[in-house]
């Protein structure tokens, strides 16, 4: 099962697959490929409260500047392989 | 003259109003998130177990020396990556007093107030609001800046969240920043 979720490592919408862990929570892996980033949520969220999280999340996470991509950026400005 | 500066961290199980850790280490130096919410227990001899997550860490920075005012505090993951299977999860931005996380006696339960995504490296421009505050970590009055001496950040909490494809062995060494600006 899959759902779109923000992904902090992507800064984007992407689709998540949800599975049960071993304790009984709710983890959303993002499947964009290379990316492997998860969400977890307690085993007690409500669908009500799992709504809110995912709102609080993508507004607390959107708009990070990954260190690693600014890095990658600056090879690529000065021209290093 | 300059403020001295610490970072110091709860422990055990919730005591006061505002809630607070039984036993405050002070001075300490690293997170090392581990199945153990005890300072003196090595990570290595409290290992997550892949799937799982460490306890919370209540981190906190501390203020005393010489000092008029205390300002501008972000807080971030800045530097070297984690590997597959590995999120940590951090305190949301404080940008009002009632933003700052209440303690709660730590666990390794999923902590679902911890909505700021620190997996990745960020710049620290990119990192959470801090705010600080008199008395202790879990006080209320916390505010952008604090002229109060000895003086506190709001809960600096943070949760190593763990799936079955988390490699054995140590994680990276990463480098939490907590930035601010003194006068």
């Amino acid at each position: 099962m899959t759902k779109e979720l923000f992904c902090a490592k992507e800064q984007l919408i992407t689709n998540h697959e949800g599975s049960v862990d071993s304790n009984g929570e709710f983890v959303f892996t993002c499947i964009t490929k290379g990316c492997n980033s998860f969400l977890k949520f307690p085993a007690s969220v409500s669908p009500k409260d799992f709504k809110v999280l995912l709102e609080k999340h993508e507004a607390a996470n959107k708009g990070q500047v990954s260190v690693e991509i600014q890095e990658k950026k600056l090879k690529e400005l000065m021209g290093v392989k | 003259m300059a403020a001295t500066f610490a970072f110091d961290r709860d422990h055990g199980t919730q005591t006061g109003s505002p809630t607070k850790g039984t036993t405050r280490s002070t001075g300490v130096t690293d997170v090392n998130w581990k199945n153990s919410d005890t300072e003196a227990t090595a990570y290595s001899a409290a290992p997550i177990t892949a799937g799982n997550n460490s306890y919370e860490n209540w981190l906190f920075g501390h203020f005393s020396g010489t000092f008029n005012q205390i300002l501008a505090g972000l807080f971030a993951h800045t530097a070297t990556a984690f590997g597959t299977g590995l999120t940590l999860k951090g305190t949301p931005a404080c940008t009002g007093d009632g933003d700052r996380l209440l303690y709660t006696t730590p666990s390794a339960t999923t902590n679902a107030a911890l909505t700021t995504d620190m997996t990745t490296a960020v710049s620290i421009g990119s990192g959470v609001a801090v705010f600080f505050g008199a008395t202790g970590p879990e006080a209320t009055g916390k505010a952008a800046s604090m002229a109060t001496n000895p003086c506190y950040t709001n809960y600096l909490t943070t949760q190593l969240q763990t799936t079955g494809s988390a490699a054995a062995g140590d994680t990276a060494t990463v480098t939490l920043t907590l930035q601010y600006q003194e006068n």
